[in-house]
């Protein structure tokens, strides 16, 4: 089923969630709660060290919480595995990897061949689809090494669309982009919550304009504890973090 | 010419020829997993710190390839985890931390060979004795190579997305300790194999310039597994022909082939495509 048709009907719910690195170690996380549907967009917003990468990280299942849940329709997450697409910093990966675009969106598929299925026309449709939204047809066989910063971004939207994940983790996906990247990247993530009816959450440094602009949640983090959810609208009324923060 | 016919009918060089083909072809393959892990330096200490295991195998349960691949096995697995405890315990880093391990390890596994009198053997695991393979050694050889061909194809796609990107792989799910874990089992049993064949010094060679090679021809990991195991079973078959009309040792002849042909193709791709 197309992931449009589950815009305002998968919702992801966080109930109480902290999380610490280790045990007995500072909680990194205190209380995060939010509730939010496919077909929107949230930033996760705050100073360095305020928590964005951390949640992303459980969110994403590669941090175990302390305690509180993560919900997807209901169902702990971690069950869904599969409908989680992480897309790392830019700085944690190897962009001199010997791999074509196409086959960086081909890594997609895994989690649906599984180890032994071979591809078949259905997964290649998938792939050319996911390609062909993200305008990479003509970039396809290039090696990712050869791309600009946005390219390599819509090289993992990509792989994400070619998953069919519904829910998107992005982390700081504007660093490094000029402008008129963040535009674009801003506005293909505007369209994949819309249009394809993705959840996109994504750890942002951006100001609150440009925050608004990509964005129609928002959730505000400070040294682990959060603190405003809600429309990006009135994200500038939030109480300001204890710390300098970008939003602020 | 007579001679080397005559040697070809002899049934220790088909054991030889097929040793080259078949430690060539699984070294090569294991080839492009190091290069595109980028830990040939590790795999390079590694293959020296094989010697005091072997020694000391040797001096406790005497000569036998169950007691040599257990202290192969041992010695890997010691140096390897006894480095990264200094690396966490101090602020020295893991690499230099492994750098001296492995040579504090490999002057007591030469001491201690020294003194159990085999100085002859100390060359042929340095540099290795192809000839010298008896029939369960290309058993072993046989094994290894068919479990590093039958894992490397099953786990194509895991491994090349944790290759790729680790994050992602443990977000989807994926058992990226496991995958490192066996990796490293994979390279230790490759090592061994060949340690009788070229020796610990060369078969970093046969475990690093296949993958290297492929890696400047092309753009796709996916093709440098196969490729590499081509260039490694091919340079190593040419250069048992090579080796004997030249009077030249094997294990340095197949390691000189196959830094002729990256020299080569480094030429020809201009230092490859990045």
């Amino acid at each position: 089923m197309p992931a449009s048709h589950h815009t305002g009907t998968h919702e992801l719910r966080v109930e109480n969630l902290c999380a610490a690195y280790g045990r007995g170690a500072e909680p990194a996380l205190r209380g995060i709660s939010f509730s939010i549907t496919c077909g929107h967009t949230m930033a996760l917003v705050g100073s360095n060290g305020a928590g964005k990468s951390t949640l992303l990280s459980v969110l994403a299942g590669l941090l175990q919480s302390s305690s509180g849940s993560v919900l997807w329709n209901g169902s702990p997450l971690r069950d869904a595995r599969h409908e989680v697409a992480y897309l790392p910093q830019r700085s944690g990966i190897d962009w001199s990897f010997p791999i074509t675009v196409r086959g960086v969106v081909e890594l997609g598929r895994f989690p649906s061949l599984g180890l032994l299925r071979a591809a078949g026309e259905e997964d290649e449709r998938i792939v050319q689809h996911a390609l062909e939204c993200m305008q990479l047809l003509p970039l396809q066989e290039r090696p990712i090494s050869q791309l600009s910063g946005g390219q390599q971004q819509r090289t993992f939207l990509a792989r994400a669309l070619a998953q069919q994940a519904h829910v998107l983790l992005l982390d700081e996906p504007f660093t490094g982009l000029d402008i008129p990247g963040v535009r674009a990247l801003g506005d293909l993530l505007h369209r994949m919550a819309r249009e394809e009816g993705r959840l996109v959450i994504a750890a942002c440094h951006d100001t609150p304009e440009e925050i608004a602009r990509v964005f129609d949640h928002a959730l505000l983090l400070d040294a682990g504890e959060q603190l405003f959810f809600g429309p990006c609208a009135q994200l500038l009324s939030a109480p300001a973090p204890s710390s300098p923060s970008p939003a602020a | 010419m007579n001679d080397f016919l005559q040697f070809l009918s002899e049934p220790i060089a088909q054991r030889s020829l097929w040793a080259c083909a078949v430690i060539g072809a699984a070294d090569g393959l294991m080839s492009a997993l190091i290069v595109l892990r980028r830990s040939s330096l590790q795999i390079g200490t590694l293959s020296c710190a094989l010697l005091p295991g072997l020694a000391l195998a040797i001096l406790l349960f005497g000569l036998g390839e169950w007691s040599l691949l257990l202290g192969a096995l041992a010695a890997a697995l010691l140096v390897g985890l006894s480095s990264l405890f200094v690396a966490r315990c101090s602020v020295v880093d893991a690499d230099t931390a492994l750098s001296l391990i492995h040579s504090a390890a490999f002057a007591l596994g030469y001491l201690i060979l020294l003194a159990l009198g085999l100085q002859q053997k100390v060359d042929d695991w340095l540099f290795g004795n192809i000839l010298s393979m008896s029939n369960a050694d290309l058993c072993v050889a046989f094994v290894v190579a068919a479990l590093t061909f039958i894992l490397l194809t099953l786990f194509r796609r895991p491994l090349l997305l944790w290759l790729f990107d680790p994050i992602a792989a443990a977000a989807l799910g994926l058992p990226t300790r496991a995958l490192s874990y066996g990796a490293f089992a994979l390279i230790i049993l490759a090592l061994v194999s060949s340690l009788q064949a070229v020796g610990s010094f060369l078969s970093l060679g046969l475990l690093v310039i296949p993958g290297a090679t492929m890696r400047l021809l092309t753009r796709r990991a996916q093709l440098m597994f196969p490729g590499a195991a081509v260039i490694g079973c091919s340079c190593s078959v040419l250069a048992f022909f090579l080796s004997f009309p030249l009077g030249w040792h094997l294990g340095a002849t197949i390691i000189l082939l196959l830094a002729l042909v990256f020299l080569l193709s480094f030429l020809f791709s201009r230092g490859g495509s990045k």
